[in-house]
C-alpha cells in the first residue's frame, strides 16, 4: 500500500500528524532550515537570519502561539472572540508579578521562567473558564460584543492596578527570557545575552529566536493533537451545529469551557512572551486592535488549520517590515535614472505638487509608511475574505494540487 | 461574481504574494526608516564634491586624528531622533523634527562637523513607552548620539539600555531626574529647567499676580498625568502651594489619563465642585481642551496655567480659544516664535529659506536649540579628537554656560555631580493673544506668506526669571520618583 | 503610586443631578444616532458594520473641511447667518458621507452576499481600517476644529448650564429620528422592512433588494456622520481627531441593550447608555480610589453584560429561533 498518498487503511493513519512519508521529509527539512536560519547558511535566505529580521521573526513566533490559541476557539469551536487581547494581558501581568522586579512603582517577585510562563497560561485559562458560561447563554455575534466588553473592562483594570501595570502611559518592565533554576545571577540557559550554545557563537536575537521556535513547536504539536482527536471533533461539532452536537452527546457547556480554557492558555503564554520579548508594555497596549490582529491572522492564514495560523502570523508580522524596506529601497532609487527610478518617483511624494502616495518628509503631504502599512493591512483582510476565504493555507493547497496533477491539471 | 473572474483574481493574489517575497529578498534587512532631509536626491549627488574639499580642510585643522566608534565614520556622523510623529504631542513634535532637519541641512551645507556630514535617523515612537524601547533597540547600533528622545516615562524606560551603550541623549522632556546624576548617570542631557522647578515658578508668579489683581491669594487645583512627566510637575506646583501657605482645594495628581478620547469626568467634576481660583495642569493640549471645555460648560470661570507641554498655540484654533485667550497663563522654557531676540533671526531666515510652506510654530525654537546643543556636544567631541560614544559623553559634560543668543537661558552640564550649582531655574511667561493670532491669519498662516514669518499669538510678558522658591530650592535630585 | 486623592464631594443636590442628566441626554443622542444607523444596516443587510466609526469620522472631517477650509457652500451665501451656513456645510458633509457609505456597500459588501455573516463582519473591520487610515491622513495629528458657531457658549438657566452645542445635538438627533420614522413608513421604507423580514419573499414581490441594500447603507452612513459631527464638538472634544472613530465602541452597548435588530431599541438603548455613563460617572467621580479612574467609561459595558444575562437578545430584539 506504500506510495499511495490518499489511501488510508486505518483510522489512525488518517488522523496521523504527518500521514505521508513525503510530509515527514518536508517537515524535517523545514525544521532544519528554521533552526539553522540564524547561522545564515542558505544563500537566498541570509537576510532573514540577520539580527533585525530575527527580532521580527521572534515576534511572529510569539504571535503564532497566540494565533493557534484563537484558532482553537474561533477556528475549531466556532466561538467568535474579540477578547484575545484581554487574555494575553492577563497572562502578561501574571508573568510580570511573578517574574518581574520590584521598582519604578511596581511589584514583582523575580521568580524564574518555569514558574511565570506556565502560570501566565494557567491564570488566563482559569479566567477563560469563568467567561465560558457566557458563551453558552449568548450566541454568535452577540458573543463578539461580550468579548469586546472583556477588552474594555480589562483595559480599565490594567490601567488602574498601577502597582502591577505601572499606570497608563507609563508601563512596566517584564522579566527577560532567561532559563534559571531559581534567582541565581548566572542563568542556567542564557537566552537574552550574546554568547555561545553548543560551541556556536550566537547573538541574543538568534538565541531568542531559537528558544521561541522551540516553544512554538511544542504549542503547534499541542494544537494539532487537539484538532485531530476527540476534543477537536467535539469542537467542530459544536461549531457546525451546536444542538446536533448536544444530541450526539457533546456537552455544550463543558466543551465550550474547555475551548475557552485552552485558547486562553495559549493567549496567556503568548502575552507573557510578547511582553518579555519587548521588555516593556503599557496597560493600554492590550486593546481591541491587538484582538483584531489575531482575528486577521487566522483569517489570512486560513481558519481552523494549524499551518494556517502559523503562516498567518508570519505574514501579518512580516509584511509591514517588508513595506518599510520597500519604501526605503524606492527612496534610494529616486536619485537614479531609468525605469525603476521613474516608478519610485511615481510612488513617492517629495513635494506638495508631486504626484505620489508615500510621503518622504516628516511633515507634509502623502501617507507615511505606517499609514501605508495600515492601509495594506485593511486591504489584505478584505481581499482575502472576498477572494480567498481559506486564506494562505488555501493558496498553498491550490498550488500543491496544481503540481500534484502537473502537467494534467484538472 | 462569476467563477472565471474568481479564478483569475486568485491567480493575482498568488502573484502578489510571490512579488512580496521577491521584494523582501531585495531588501537589505535593515530595521529603520531613514527620513531624508527635504531633498535627499540632490543632496547625495552634490555631496561627494563638497566633502572631498571639506575633509582635506578639517584633516588639516584637526590633525586628521579623530578616533570614533559607533555612528561616526570618516565622512558622516549619524544622529538619532526618537520622536513621536504620531500621538498626543505629534503636532508639536513634527515641527520640532522639521526644525532640526533644517538646522542640519544648514550645517551640512557649511561643511558639517569636523568635515563630516550629519545624517539624521528619525524613528516614530507614537509617544508609547513600548514603541520607544523597540525603536531604541532598532537604532542603537547606528547612532553616535540621540538629539531627541521624547517623553519622560518613555525616556526613563530606556535609561538602562542607554547606559549599556554609553550614549548621550538630548531629551524632549523636562523631567527633573535628568539633572539628577544618581538617576540617569548624566546620560540624558537635560534642556533648560524642569517641570518641578517650573511648577514652583509658575505657581509663585500666578499667585503674586492674582493677589495684586484681586487682593487675596488664590486657591489652587493641580491636575496631572501619572508618571515622570505629570507627577514631577505636580510635585513642584504642590511644593510651591504649600510653601506659600495657599490652599489646594482639588488634588488630581496622576488622575488624568493620557487617552485622547477620555472625557475626563472625574477631573472636570472635581474642578467644578471645588471651584479653585487657578488650575495647574500637567497634561497634553488635547486633554487640556477637553477639560477646559467641560469645566466651562459646568460654569467654571477660574484661571488656568500649567507646564509647558500642556499648551499648544493650535489651541487658539479650537473651541476653547476664548478661554485660552482670557484665562491661560503660558510659561515657556524658551522664547516663542517671533519673539524679538538676537537668536531668532537665524532661525527665521533658515526656516524661511527651507520650509516657507510650514505654519509658524513655537516648536521650531525647541527643535532649533536641541540641534544647537547637539552640535555643540559633537563639536567639542571632535575638537577633543575623541568621537567615540564615551568621548562624546565626556565632551558633553564639560559644557558650561552655553549661550543660545536669547532663545533660551544658558545651558550647563558641569560639574555633573552637583546639579544644585548649575541646574537652570528660570522660565519666561507669555500671554496667548487670540486677536493678534487671528489678525495674522490664524491657522492659514505660512512662514513664507505671513508678515515677519507669522505669529503664534504668544506675547512675552515676563522675560526669563527665577522666582524666590525655585531659586532657594535645594536641587539635589529628582523631585518625583515613582 | 496613587497619591492621596482628596475630592471633596460638595453635594449640590438636585442641580448636580440635572446637570449630569442634561449631559447624559446630549451624549445619549450621539449614541442613539450611531446605534440607529447600525441597526438600519443590520436589519436590511444582516451585516454587523464595524466600519461605522470610520464613517462617523469621515463625516466629522468633511464637516470640518467644508465649514472651515473650503467654506462651502457658505462662500456663495455671504449674507446668511453663521449658524445656517455651518448647518449647510454639515448637511453637505452628511450627504457626502452617505455617498461613501453607498460606495462601501457596492465595493466591499455586495460581493459577499451569501457568505457567512461572520466573514462579512470581519470585512467591515478591514474597511474600517482603510477608511480611518485615509481619513486620518487628511485630519493630521491633533484636533481639527469643526468651526461650529456655538463653541463653548453656555445657556445659564438658574444653576443649570446647558451648552448650546448640546441643544443643537439633541435637536439634530430628534430631526434624524423623525426622518427615519417617516422613511420607514414610506414606500421604500416598507420595502426595506420587507427585505429585512424575508429577502427572497421581498424579491418575489418585485422589490429591488440591491437597491434596498444601497439605501440602507447610505442612510446608516449619514446617521453615523451626524453622530461623528456632534461627538467632535465642544464640550466633549476639541474637534475631529484620529480617535473620533472610536466613539462607536462606546455605542456598542447601546445596540446590545436595545437589541441588534430593533430601531426603537437603538434609540432607547442609546439614551440609556449615555445617561448611565454620565450620571454614574459623575457620582462615582470621588471614588476613583476604589473603582478606578474613568469608571464612567466602562459603565455602558457593565450595563450591557447585566442586560445580556437578563435578556440575551436585548430589550426589543427578536429572539432567534433555533432549528435543528
Amino acid at each position: 500500500m506504500r506510495g499511495r498518498p490518499l489511501l488510508y487503511t486505518s483510522y489512525e493513519a488518517d488522523s496521523a500528524m504527518l500521514p505521508t512519508a513525503s510530509k515527514k521529509v518536508a517537515m524535517g527539512v523545514l525544521l532544519l532550515v528554521a533552526f539553522t536560519l540564524p547561522l545564515q547558511l542558505i544563500p537566498g535566505l541570509k537576510w532573514l537570519g540577520s539580527n533585525p529580521w530575527l527580532v521580527v521573526l521572534g515576534q511572529a513566533l510569539i504571535f503564532a502561539i497566540g494565533a493557534l490559541g484563537l484558532n482553537i476557539l474561533t477556528g475549531l469551536a466556532g466561538q467568535v472572540s474579540l477578547g484575545h487581547a484581554f487574555f494575553m494581558g492577563m497572562g502578561a501581568y501574571t508573568a510580570a508579578i511573578l517574574g518581574g522586579e520590584t521598582g519604578r512603582g511596581v511589584i514583582g517577585f523575580g521568580l524564574p521562567i518555569w514558574i511565570w510562563l506556565p502560570a501566565a497560561g494557567i491564570v488566563a485559562a482559569l479566567i477563560g473558564i469563568l467567561v465560558a458560561p457566557t458563551a453558552v447563554r449568548v450566541r454568535g455575534l452577540y458573543l463578539a460584543f461580550v468579548t469586546i466588553a472583556l477588552v474594555f473592562i480589562g483595559d480599565h483594570i490594567f490601567r488602574n492596578l498601577r502597582n502591577v501595570s505601572g499606570g497608563p502611559g507609563v508601563g512596566r518592565t517584564w522579566p527577560a527570557l532567561e532559563v534559571k533554576l531559581w534567582k541565581e545571577e548566572e542563568p542556567l540557559l542564557a537566552v537574552s545575552s550574546d554568547g555561545s550554545w553548543f560551541g556556536i557563537d550566537l547573538s541574543r536575537q538568534a538565541k531568542q529566536y531559537i528558544f521561541l521556535l522551540g516553544l512554538l513547536i511544542v504549542f503547534a504539536i499541542f494544537h494539532k493533537n487537539i484538532a485531530r482527536t476527540r476534543l477537536g471533533r467535539a469542537f467542530a461539532a459544536i461549531r457546525d451545529r451546536d444542538i446536533a452536537a448536544e444530541i450526539m452527546g457533546v456537552d455544550e457547556v463543558s466543551y465550550k469551557a474547555l475551548a475557552f480554557a485552552v485558547s486562553s492558555f495559549f493567549a496567556g503564554v503568548s502575552g507573557a512572551l510578547l511582553a518579555s520579548f519587548f521588555g516593556s508594555r503599557t496597560p493600554e497596549s492590550w486593546d481591541l486592535v491587538l484582538s483584531v490582529t489575531f482575528i486577521a491572522i487566522i483569517l489570512i492564514g486560513g481558519a481552523g488549520t494549524t499551518a494556517g495560523a502559523i503562516l498567518g502570523a508570519f505574514f501579518v508580522v512580516m509584511v509591514p517590515r517588508l513595506v518599510e524596506n520597500f519604501t526605503r529601497l524606492l527612496g534610494e532609487l529616486t536619485g537614479g535614472e531609468g525605469v525603476f527610478a521613474a516608478i519610485a518617483n511615481f510612488i513617492l511624494k517629495s513635494g506638495a505638487n508631486d504626484f505620489g502616495l508615500i510621503g518622504t518628509s516628516v511633515i507634509g503631504p502623502g501617507l507615511s509608511t505606517f499609514q501605508v502599512n495600515l492601509l495594506l493591512y485593511g486591504l489584505l483582510i478584505v481581499v482575502f475574505l472576498i477572494f480567498e476565504p481559506l486564506g494562505l493555507y488555501g493558496i498553498w493547497l491550490r498550488v500543491r494540487n496544481y503540481w500534484k496533477g502537473w502537467p494534467f491539471s484538472y | 461574481m462569476n467563477k472565471e473572474l474568481l479564478a483569475r483574481s486568485r491567480g493575482t493574489i498568488i502573484l502578489l504574494v510571490l512579488a512580496l517575497v521577491v521584494v523582501s529578498c531585495g531588501g537589505d534587512g535593515g530595521a529603520t526608516t531613514t527620513v531624508g532631509t527635504t531633498e535627499p536626491a540632490t543632496e547625495t549627488t552634490a555631496a561627494p564634491t563638497e566633502t572631498t574639499e571639506a575633509s582635506t580642510e578639517t584633516t588639516a585643522a584637526a590633525g586628521g586624528d579623530i578616533t570614533f566608534d559607533v555612528g561616526v565614520t570618516e565622512d558622516t556622523i549619524t544622529v538619532g531622533l526618537l520622536a513621536d510623529l504620531t500621538g498626543p504631542f505629534a503636532p508639536l513634535v513634527q515641527d520640532i523634527v522639521a526644525a532640526q532637519e533644517v538646522y542640519w541641512d544648514m550645517i551640512n551645507a557649511a561643511d558639517g562637523i569636523a568635515g563630516r556630514q550629519v545624517e539624521v535617523i528619525v524613528e516614530d515612537t507614537a509617544y508609547n513607552p513600548d514603541q520607544h524601547r523597540t525603536k531604541y533597540e532598532a537604532i542603537r547600533g547606528q547612532v553616535a548620539m540621540l538629539s531627541q528622545s521624547t517623553g519622560s516615562p518613555q525616556t526613563a524606560g530606556v535609561i538602562d539600555l542607554m547606559l549599556e551603550d554609553d550614549i548621550v541623549a538630548i531629551p524632549l522632556t523636562w523631567y527633573s531626574g535628568w539633572a539628577d546624576p544618581t538617576f540617569d548617570q548624566s546620560t540624558v542631557l537635560e534642556q533648560q529647567t524642569n517641570y518641578c522647578l517650573e511648577g514652583m515658578n509658575v505657581v509663585e508668579y500666578v499667585s503674586n499676580t492674582f493677589e495684586e489683581a484681586n487682593g487675596a491669594p488664590p486657591t489652587w487645583a493641580v491636575i496631572s498625568f501619572p508618571g515622570e512627566y505629570g507627577q514631577d510637575g505636580a510635585f513642584g506646583a504642590k511644593y510651591a502651594i504649600e510653601q506659600l501657605g495657599l490652599e489646594l482645594v482639588f488634588d488630581a495628581e496622576a488622575l488624568v489619563t493620557p487617552t485622547p478620547d477620555d472625557p475626563e469626568t472625574e477631573v472636570i467634576t472635581g474642578i467644578v465642585s471645588n471651584a479653585p481660583d487657578v488650575v495647574f495642569t500637567t497634561v497634553n493640549p488635547t486633554n487640556l481642551a477637553v477639560i477646559m471645555g467641560g469645566a466651562a460648560q459646568s460654569g467654571f470661570q477660574g484661571q488656568w496655567t500649567g507646564n509647558v507641554p500642556s499648551y499648544d498655540f493650535r489651541l487658539l484654533d479650537s473651541p476653547v480659544a476664548p478661554i485660552i485667550d482670557a484665562a491661560y497663563v503660558q510659561p515657556g522654557y524658551n522664547v516663542a516664535w517671533g519673539t524679538d531676540v538676537p537668536g531668532m533671526a537665524g532661525l527665521r531666515d533658515a526656516m524661511l529659506e527651507s520650509r516657507p510652506d510650514l505654519r509658524p510654530s513655537d516648536a521650531f525654537v525647541v527643535g532649533w536649540i536641541e540641534a544647537q546643543i547637539t552640535h555643540e556636544v559633537l563639536q567639542r567631541a571632535a575638537d577633543s579628537g575623541d568621537m567615540t560614544r564615551a568621548g562624546i559623553k565626556a565632551a558633553a559634560l564639560t559644557i558650561e554656560g552655553f549661550n543660545f543668543d536669547g532663545l533660551a537661558p544658558d545651558q550647563s552640564y558641569s560639574p555633573p555631580d552637583d546639579p544644585n550649582s548649575y541646574v537652570t531655574r528660570s522660565i519666561a511667561i507669555f500671554d496667548p493673544n487670540l486677536a493678534a493670532y487671528t489678525e495674522a491669519g490664524g491657522a492659514a498662516q505660512t512662514i513664507g506668506t505671513a508678515p515677519n514669518g507669522g505669529t503664534t499669538g504668544s506675547d512675552l510678558v515676563e522675560d526669563f526669571f527665577a522666582g524666590e522658591l525655585a531659586s532657594a530650592y535645594d536641587f539635589t535630585g529628582a523631585c518625583f520618583r515613582p | 503610586m496613587t497619591s492621596g486623592v482628596v475630592i471633596a464631594q460638595i453635594a449640590t443636590g438636585f442641580d448636580k443631578f440635572l446637570n449630569a442628566l442634561i449631559n447624559g441626554i446630549a451624549l445619549g443622542a450621539v449614541y442613539a444616532l450611531l446605534a440607529l444607523g447600525f441597526v438600519l444596516i443590520f436589519k436590511a443587510t444582516q451585516v454587523i458594520n464595524f466600519a461605522h466609526g470610520g464613517l462617523a469620522a469621515v463625516g466629522a472631517f468633511l464637516t470640518a473641511s467644508f465649514a472651515t477650509v473650503l467654506n462651502f457652500p457658505g462662500r456663495f451665501l455671504p449674507e446668511m447667518p453663521n449658524w445656517a451656513r455651518w448647518s449647510l456645510s454639515a448637511l453637505f458633509a452628511v450627504l457626502a458621507a452617505a455617498v461613501v457609505g453607498l460606495l462601501v456597500e457596492r465595493i466591499f459588501i455586495r460581493p459577499m452576499i451569501g457568505e457567512p455573516l461572520f466573514s462579512v463582519a470581519i470585512i467591515t473591520i478591514g474597511v474600517d481600517i482603510i477608511l480611518r487610515t485615509i481619513n486620518d491622513d487628511f485630519v493630521g495629528q491633533g484636533a481639527r476644529t469643526l468651526g461650529d458657531p456655538w463653541g463653548i457658549q453656555v445657556i445659564d438657566v438658574g444653576n443649570l448650564f446647558i451648552n448650546q452645542t448640546q441643544i443643537v445635538t439633541v435637536g439634530a438627533a430628534l430631526l434624524c429620528f423623525g426622518l427615519v420614522a417617516w422613511f420607514l413608513r414610506s414606500r421604500l421604507g416598507v420595502a426595506m422592512r420587507a427585505t429585512a423580514f424575508d429577502q427572497e419573499a421581498a424579491q418575489a414581490q418585485g422589490i429591488n433588494v440591491g437597491r434596498v441594500f444601497s439605501i440602507s447603507w447610505g442612510i446608516g452612513a449619514a446617521l453615523a456622520a451626524v453622530a461623528g459631527i456632534f461627538s467632535s464638538v465642544a464640550p466633549r472634544a476639541a474637534g475631529v481627531t484620529n480617535f473620533t472613530a472610536f466613539v462607536v465602541f462606546r455605542a456598542f452597548p447601546a445596540l446590545i441593550i436595545g437589541g441588534l435588530d430593533s430601531v426603537l431599541g437603538a434609540v432607547v438603548g442609546g439614551f440609556l447608555v449615555g445617561i448611565g455613563e454620565v450620571v454614574i460617572g459623575t457620582y462615582t467621580a470621588g471614588l476613583s480610589g476604589v473603582l478606578g479612574v474613568g469608571f464612567g467609561l466602562i459603565v455602558p459595558y457593565l450595563l450591557m453584560l447585566i442586560f445580556l444575562f437578563i435578556r440575551p437578545y436585548g430589550l426589543f430584539g427578536t429572539e432567534e429561533i433555533r432549528r435543528v
